[in-house]
């Protein structure tokens, strides 16, 4: 039978598809579980409205993770900084079940590290790690250059290593592409 | 010695990290980096956040709290979004109906993600891949089998030609898994990692994607199997059911037909 919704349903399928890798997205950024929540019910809900606005057959993935990038940039800059409703929290005990301590204890480091990140080298460093976006993809999400998605890129990298390194780390400059 | 090598940059590292540059130019990051020291640790260092990272924040099917509310959504639209949430949770913890269901995030957490992270660490690993080599394969079983108490063989996989490199054995929460390391003659590398768990029934994931790696977990009765690999989904199948066909290690599980899109 016919069903003119159909086609409708099927792009809905496919965003639903895509909250257990958006929730994580923004748990990530946001450093913080209900912060997240918010983040993507609003994202979802601004997705929804404008999905005539997206092609089908293009990326909707990068679509996605463009509107959350957006609605989280423009809350952030209202703000100034992460607004203080939501406190930072520590992710490791409520996330993992490990019973490893030591393992527990490195990865609360690693989040703390991470959240002294600027929100522009965290975003690039989380759609590249999380989500393996390639970095043109990366570029466009976040709408900047490519060559700022590498500079920002390595930047997270080493500042991360430098945060979380018992002596200090040395790296050397190499030759940039351009 | 002649090579076709522009200078490796900094460009060049990431991408090599990020599983983005193509095969002719990653043999030459390798190979320039098996004689910078320097930039090869730091090379180690990005990967190990990599994976660490990956570890940290894992797809969060369900939700971990209730939405506050502190945005101001247009009430029509956040119902939509309310909804969509409320499939997805629903839909979050189960899995293929014939077989007897469990919850996925605890296969995902327990196996699948350990075997990823573990392959990440090891699979590439340019000192030390395997701990035991093929070599010593009827002391590596032995080994395995009694920290694990249980009786452990590594499968064939010569059908597909893969040979066994070696193996070792890793910590995992409170229990021991092995890893089981096989390479083709391109240099393709898979990884089987068996586990004991608190797992009641039979479960078959669909593969979980992390970058360009693929995985296939499964468990049976109280042993759980999990196959990586950069091979794609249709080779990893064809291994998965070498394992599964291997005599001594339980009973043949029935291959269920994983849905194509």
């Amino acid at each position: 039978m016919f069903n003119p919704f159909r086609k409708q349903s099927r792009v809905r399928d496919q965003v639903v598809e895509q909250i257990p890798r958006l929730r994580r997205y923004a748990r990530a950024l946001t450093g913080n579980t209900v912060a997240a929540e918010d983040l993507l019910q609003e994202s979802l809900a601004h997705a929804l409205e404008r999905l005539g606005q997206w092609q089908p057959d293009t990326d909707l993935r990068a679509w996605l993770f463009t509107v959350m990038h957006n609605l989280h940039i423009s809350e952030h800059r209202r703000s100034g900084r992460q607004p203080e409703l939501y406190p930072l929290e520590s992710l490791a005990e409520p996330l993992l079940s490990v019973a490893d301590a030591e393992q527990d204890q490195r990865l609360a480091e690693l989040e703390r590290a991470l959240q002294q990140l600027t929100l522009e080298q965290r975003e690039v460093l989380l759609l590249v790690t999380l989500e393996g976006m390639p970095y043109r993809t990366v570029a466009q999400v976040l709408n900047i250059a490519e060559g700022t998605v590498m500079s920002r890129l390595h930047r997270a990298r080493e500042q991360l290593r430098s945060g979380l390194a018992r002596e200090p780390k040395p790296g050397r400059m190499l030759r940039r592409v351009k | 010695m002649k090579t076709q090598n522009q200078p490796v940059t900094e460009h060049d590292l990431h991408s090599y990290v990020d599983n983005q540059l193509g095969e002719q130019r990653r043999r030459e990051v390798e190979q320039w980096l098996s004689t910078h020291p320097v930039d090869a640790e730091q090379v180690r260092d990005w990967q190990q956040q990599v994976v660490d990272i990956q570890q940290l924040y894992q797809p969060l099917a369900l939700p971990l709290a209730a939405p506050a509310g502190r945005r101001q959504l247009a009430a029509g639209w956040r119902a939509a979004a309310a909804v969509l949430l409320m499939v997805a949770t629903a839909s979050a913890g189960w899995l293929a109906r014939d077989l007897q269901l469990q919850p996925v995030s605890v296969v995902q957490q327990q196996l699948t993600a350990p075997a990823q992270y573990a392959h990440q660490m090891y699979a590439s690993d340019p000192g030390r891949p395997v701990e035991l080599g093929a070599n010593q394969v009827v002391d590596l079983q032995r080994w395995v089998s009694s920290r694990m108490q249980r009786r452990i063989v590594a499968p064939s996989l010569q059908a597909q030609q893969f040979s066994l490199l070696g193996g070792r054995l890793l910590p995992s929460t409170n229990r021991m898994a092995v890893q089981f390391m096989y390479q083709d003659d391109a240099g393709e590398r898979v990884t089987l990692y068996i586990r004991r768990g608190e797992w009641q029934a039979r479960t078959q994931l669909p593969p979980q994607q992390q970058q360009s790696l693929t995985t296939l977990s499964w468990t049976q009765g109280e042993m759980g199997y999990a196959l990586t690999g950069q091979i794609g989904v249709t080779r990893l199948q064809q291994l998965a059911e070498l394992v599964q066909q291997e005599p001594s290690l339980s009973t043949a599980l029935t291959v269920a037909v994983l849905a194509q899109r």
